[in-house]
């Protein structure tokens, strides 16, 4: 499992995780991805398309992630999840911060959510 | 001859990782679909983990059996271990319909099987707890 970070314009931040998301996923990313999921608000795009498998740990780091920066006035959305992941996001009430396209339509999507 | 295999899981989350690999190169060899071989990985993670944590009443090193197999279409995955009774199918839903604010962040393990499996079965016999998950190996369209 590993991480990229990025910097997009408008002060968003693009977090690609790159594994699986299970319990050695986790442990080796977790600290990182919190510490990048900042900013004032923090906006937050979520690139999921090379993660192939989350588990119940995993979706406890998303939904962390996700109360996290609403709770500071922010905004996170999980980018292109592949149909097997979306299924388990879905089911696990993740289903709405998920978005599909370009990180450029992600970002309009975070800019958009940001001014409601 | 039924075609099976049978995984004999030490009580340490370092074990996991290379059962998991294990089954999916079961499964890959049998040319299972996604789904199928999502849930067995998601069994190993969720159910060894919560007996590591939970299900023992001393520090003794135990033995979790994980059982795999494709039965007239489906695959059927089997837990079995010695710790203390435990039904997870008696465990509440969890309300992920709740404010996100609200919600808890944990308790969505056995809930994740429910919706990904196609039917469980808990029973307790012999003073072992076994848990029986199965799945269509149909291709379906969330692959």
């Amino acid at each position: 499992m590993n991480l990229e970070f990025s910097q997009l314009p408008d002060d968003i931040s693009r977090i690609k995780l790159n594994g699986d998301l299970d319990i050695s996923g986790v442990g080796a990313v977790e600290t990182s991805f919190f510490a990048y999921c900042a900013g004032n608000p923090p906006r937050v795009v979520v690139d999921l398309a090379g993660v192939g498998f989350v588990s119940s740990l995993g979706i406890r780091m998303l939904l962390q992630a996700i109360k996290s920066v609403s709770a500071r006035g922010g905004r996170l959305v999980l980018l292109n999840p592949v149909k097997i992941v979306d299924s388990a996001l879905d089911v696990s009430g993740l289903g709405q911060f998920v978005v599909r396209g370009s990180e450029a339509e992600a970002s309009a999507v975070l800019l958009q959510l940001s001014k409601k | 001859m039924e075609d099976h295999l049978t995984l004999r899981i030490k009580s340490t989350f370092t074990e996991i990782p290379a059962a998991s690999e294990a089954a999916s190169r079961w499964l890959a060899a049998r040319n299972v679909p996604l789904a199928a071989d999502y849930l067995a990985n998601l069994t190993i993670e969720e159910l060894v983990t919560n007996c590591i944590k939970y299900g023992y009443d001393d520090s003794a090193e135990h033995i979790i059996i994980f059982e795999m197999k494709l039965v007239a279409g489906e695959l059927v995955l089997t837990v079995t271990d010695d710790g203390r009774p435990f039904n997870p199918l008696e465990l509440p839903e969890p309300d992920i319909s709740q404010a996100m604010a609200d919600r808890p962040i944990g308790g969505l393990g056995i809930h994740l099987l429910r919706k990904m499996s196609d039917r469980i079965d808990y029973t307790r016999t012999e003073g072992k707890n076994r848990l029986t998950l199965r799945k269509s190996l149909a291709v379906q369209n969330s692959q």
